[in-house]
């Protein structure tokens, strides 16, 4: 039995972690590559969304080279995702692929539905060593977040230009390699160490901006033609809020705490949107960019998939928000048309309207002396 | 229920309050017992009336370019009813049933509404949500009775006996006839909003009838029909709509009289996306040779093109 699974920004690391440390045997389809996305979109409806696309088109790539078992996890609600299985396997077998099909559905994932799908899997190994990997897999996606989280601090501030940018290369290139949870616990240690040794300037003071929207895409670089490397790379500050890590930590961790308090975005987004619930994480669009613009960001970028219905409404609701709190919100929406030339324009040209007017409110504090303007940095 | 409409009567003020109702979304499906659930809490209820090209157009321009076709024509109906009512009423349509769901635009389409109308329409809204019970819907009811000033109970009980109570039954407003007749006949699918939208569908099943086609469309079969019909996501949420159209697709098959399917999407629709990505594959894995055409229609979509592909259609049937 070889598993494959689809890719979801860094969650390879976490899930390679996982299936390392159960001794299974598995394929990983290639980080970020267009042969593969191409043969998804081949396959898909028309008006599917594109993460739909890229996933199936990791499932073929997998099948193809020998893997025969597909692991597939989402969260359930009224975006179509929770459909996404549902259609894969009908296109899958339509194509004439044979294969064990393993989905989960996170929200309401019981103990005795995970055993019931896994067990085959983990016959004749003890409990122990299955709660280790589980747990050593949950610490990478949290370390794995922390790590890109950092390098977005980093990348802006730089002095020599392109240094963050290699390192992280480094550390995706080992992560894609090397195997077991020992090795990826090195190769996430020595970036850590080596990002906190680039040499940066500290007086330099970036734009700050906050990234919303749809998770698939924000926390996919490839997908999302790797915004937090560009605009960090421009001189901006990035925060991303959607990870992997906030996934898992929303429709796994939260459902097995006891005592659930409303989500703090949900409860911001509520004079726009008077529901919890409008599928997808459209309320947490709405609420993170309410929460995020009352000064402490400079300018909001929400991405999204073509015809992604959730984020559809919360970017009906985002223009109110500009309106009210003064803070510029652009709105990205890819799809597999979607050509680079123009995506970094219209980055730029956001950037450098975020830089003006924050010069423009540091003269109009009338400060004697000249403060350090934050320069923009161009991608070369 | 004599009771409750005696008890509701003597509140002569609520006749002085129009209550507006968009002739759009859902109103093709439930227009009826809204305006019911109105008259009976003494309300004036005003409609929009069938969509004109002003309505599109005034949609169009308060929207913001991503959202579908049907929710900016909603827009443009609340628009016009907006300046001739006291209050517009949308319900947000959340769930309609056990393993039901509605499309994640009509759970956001009171507060899309207010917003690109700027905040300058007075609405009414209630949550309609039965998946999981019916506390939270009769809960939604409070802001009813507090802008009408009617006791809870009573709108609460009117709530349940002329909504709530026929919800389930077919009470679908349909240019159909009732009864399926053993003549030549094309299978008219999609949402309600789409294809009973003279504007929208652009005459479609009229432009089929004068062909001397009957036009079936879900709303035709009973929803037991369409239910028990469901080739996949029997006891599984799935979009209400979606399940009535998949459910009657594949129970249109078995009639002999069907020569055809249209399925009128809207552009760019998330739930179309799925349905007909279904129908086709479910179609294909049959024996019967069914005719199946999507037609995607947006704002901009000329009647001419329209025309001639449905010509080719129909032609392409008769040989």
């Amino acid at each position: 039995m070889k598993i494959t699974f689809p890719h979801m920004g860094d969650a390879y690391i976490s899930v390679k972690v996982l299936l390392d440390e159960l001794g299974l045997d598995y394929y990983m389809p290639p980080v970020g590559s267009h042969e593969t996305m191409e043969i998804g979109i081949a396959n898909s409806p028309e008006f599917m969304c594109l993460p739909f696309k890229k996933v199936l088109g990791d499932f073929i790539n997998g099948l193809n080279n020998g893997a025969d078992t597909i692991l597939f996890g989402e969260s359930g609600g009224q975006c179509r995702m929770s459909y996404y299985g549902d259609l894969m396997q009908d296109i899958l077998r339509s194509m004439g692929y044979k294969f064990n099909y393993i989905h989960f559905n996170f929200s309401h994932l019981t103990y005795k539905e995970a055993a019931r799908n896994l067990g085959p899997f983990l016959t004749g190994k003890s409990k122990l060593s299955v709660i280790k990997a589980a747990v050593n897999a949950g610490w990478t996606v949290f370390a794995v977040d922390k790590l890109y989280a950092l390098s977005r601090k980093i990348r802006c501030r730089e002095i020599k230009h392109g240094t963050t940018d290699k390192i992280m290369r480094e550390f995706e290139q080992k992560a894609q390699t090397v195997h077991g949870f020992k090795n990826i616990h090195r190769a996430l240690t020595e970036a850590r160490k080596e990002l906190k040794h680039v040499e940066i300037d500290k007086t330099f003071e970036p734009v700050k901006i906050a990234l919303v929207g749809e998770i698939f895409i924000s926390s996919d670089s490839f997908t999302n033609l790797e915004i937090e490397k560009k605009l960090g790379n421009m001189g901006a500050y990035v925060h991303n809020t959607m990870g992997v890590s906030e996934w898992i930590f929303k429709h796994f961790i939260k459902y097995m705490i006891p005592f659930n308090r409303r989500d703090k975005s949900i409860e911001a987004a509520q004079p726009y949107m008077h529901t919890d619930d409008i599928g997808g994480h459209g309320i947490y669009t709405i609420g993170n960019t309410e929460l995020l613009s009352h000064g402490s960001y400079d300018g909001i970028i929400q991405i999204y998939p073509f015809t992604c219905m959730p984020e559809i409404i919360a970017q009906t609701t985002l223009g109110e928000i500009q309106r009210k709190n003064g803070v510029p919100v652009m709105t990205l929406i890819l799809d597999e048309m979607t050509g680079e030339t123009g995506y970094i324009t219209r980055l730029e040209a956001f950037v450098d309207m975020l830089r003006f007017q924050k010069e423009q409110k540091y003269e109009e504090k009338n400060q004697k002396e000249p403060i350090k303007h934050p320069k923009l940095k161009h991608v070369s | 229920m004599n009771q409750i409409l005696k008890h509701a009567k003597p509140q002569k003020s609520n006749s002085d309050i129009t209550v507006g109702l968009p002739s759009s979304m859902m109103f093709y499906a439930h227009g009826e017992l809204w305006e019911d659930f109105f008259s009976k809490l003494g309300c004036h209820v005003e409609k929009s009336g069938p969509t004109s090209r002003e309505i599109l157009n005034r949609g169009v321009s308060l929207c913001s370019s991503e959202v579908c076709m049907p929710v900016k024509v909603f827009t443009g109906h609340v628009d016009a009813l907006a300046k001739r009512t006291d209050y517009v009423f949308i319900p947000r349509y959340i769930s309609m049933g056990r393993h039901e769901m509605d499309c994640p635009k009509f759970c956001g389409l009171p507060d899309m509404v207010r917003i690109n109308l700027h905040n300058k329409v007075n609405l009414m809204e209630v949550d309609i949500d039965f998946d999981k019970g019916t506390e939270k819907t009769k809960a939604s009811l409070g802001s009813i009775s507090n802008t009408l000033g009617i006791d809870y109970e009573t709108v609460k009980n009117i709530f349940v006996n002329s909504v709530q109570n026929k919800l389930d039954t077919d009470m679908k407003v349909g240019s159909v006839e009732p009864g399926i007749k053993n003549m030549p006949s094309i299978a008219v699918l999609g949402h309600p909003y789409m294809i009973y939208d003279e504007m929208l569908s652009m005459g479609l099943i009229s432009k089929l009838k004068q062909k001397n086609f009957q036009v079936l469309t879900p709303n035709s079969l009973t929803r037991n029909v369409r239910r028990s019909h469901l080739p996949i996501f029997k006891n599984r949420n799935f979009y209400e709509l979606g399940s009535d159209i998949l459910g009657s697709a594949s129970a249109f098959l078995e009639l002999p009289q069907v020569k055809g399917m249209i399925y009128l999407s809207p552009f760019a629709c998330g739930i179309d996306s799925l349905v007909t990505e279904f129908i086709e594959r479910h179609l294909h894995n049959t024996e019967k040779n069914m005719p199946f055409m999507k037609i995607t229609v947006d704002e901009h979509t000329g009647e001419a093109g329209f025309d001639t592909r449905l010509e080719a259609f129909l032609d392409m049937i008769e040989d």
